[in-house]
């Protein structure tokens, strides 16, 4: 995205929070969602589908495994999916979303169990090819197309994933 | 546009290439799907597979993995994987993340006879 230059009119501050049940089928529309905001705040569109796809990443995570525990994860199979309806309504993934003038903001949290271990990524595609192509490659995406990222782990209180794209100043209006 | 739908066509007689048609998003929610309908095209007898990705409207690091899978098992066999005319979004991705070297990515399906040595 480009900034826009000092007389421009000024960005409005938006706030905006989610809550989406913790499932694969709801990704889809959550992409929809943050693709949406991230084009109306002028990104470029190669950028939409950074933010997109990082966001996709952070949420199927805690879809497949935040509340593994509990059985409920689209990993497990079917014989060892919690059936207990109010488990899996306690089962949220929350996205909130700010935008300001300086960047877009998503914020990702459950209060699954939390733990450090799953959102150590691979440092390289070519890890990721020794690992077999298996596991570490959304973390990796999700640092590599965001400018910052943060993880804030609690155990069996769950995590927060901070994640900004700045926006970079219009040609000429940088400072120097 | 459907979420997601895997065409696959039919074999011909002796073949070893098969060709599908993805269409729609290959995500966390769509790739259990998509990994079992392209195991049964393997275990059908197709060593080379051509798949067609101009109608893929997104993929994430789950389609990613499937597609890598399925390139390991198919060289394993001495086989590939190619993927045709994937859409500039998909190709971004590929290209950004490292894996157009990785991948047999290919513009015409002219490109897989040849270099199949057809």
């Amino acid at each position: 995205m480009t900034k826009p230059p000092p007389d421009a009119p000024r960005q409005e501050f938006i706030d905006l929070e989610l809550r989406a049940p913790v499932k694969t089928g709801v990704l889809n529309p959550l992409r929809t969602f943050i693709a949406t905001l991230a084009r109306q705040c002028g990104f470029e569109e190669a950028e939409v589908e950074q933010i997109e796809m990082a966001v996709d990443e952070a949420c199927a995570n805690v879809v497949r495994h935040a509340y593994k525990h509990l059985g409920v994860s689209c990993d497990l199979p079917e014989e060892h999916q919690s059936k207990d309806c109010e488990v899996r309504s306690s089962c949220l993934l929350r996205v909130r979303v700010e935008i300001s003038e300086e960047a877009l903001r998503v914020t990702i949290v459950d209060s699954g169990i939390g733990v450090q271990d799953r959102h150590s990524g691979v440092e390289s595609i070519e890890e990721y090819q020794q690992r077999g192509g298996t596991g570490g490659l959304g973390i990796y995406i999700i640092k590599k197309f965001m400018d910052e990222v943060e993880y804030e782990a609690t155990p069996d209180s769950g995590t927060i994933v901070t994640m900004t794209k700045f926006l970079r100043p219009a040609p000429g209006t940088a400072n120097k | 546009m459907k979420n997601y739908e895997l065409v696959v066509h039919p074999a011909e007689d002796g073949a070893s290439m098969r060709k599908a048609e993805v269409v729609g998003c290959l995500d966390s929610h769509t790739v259990v799907g998509f990994e079992r309908e392209l195991q049964s095209v393997v275990d059908s007898g197709a060593n080379v597979v051509v798949l067609d990705l101009e109608s893929l409207s997104y993929i994430s690091s789950a389609g990613i993995s499937a597609l890598m899978g399925l390139t390991h098992r198919l060289r394993k066999s001495e086989g590939e994987l190619y993927l045709l005319r994937p859409t500039e979004k998909v190709r971004r991705v590929f290209r950004t993340l490292g894996f157009t070297t990785i991948f047999r990515i290919v513009d015409e399906e002219a490109e897989v006879s040849s270099a199949q040595g057809k």
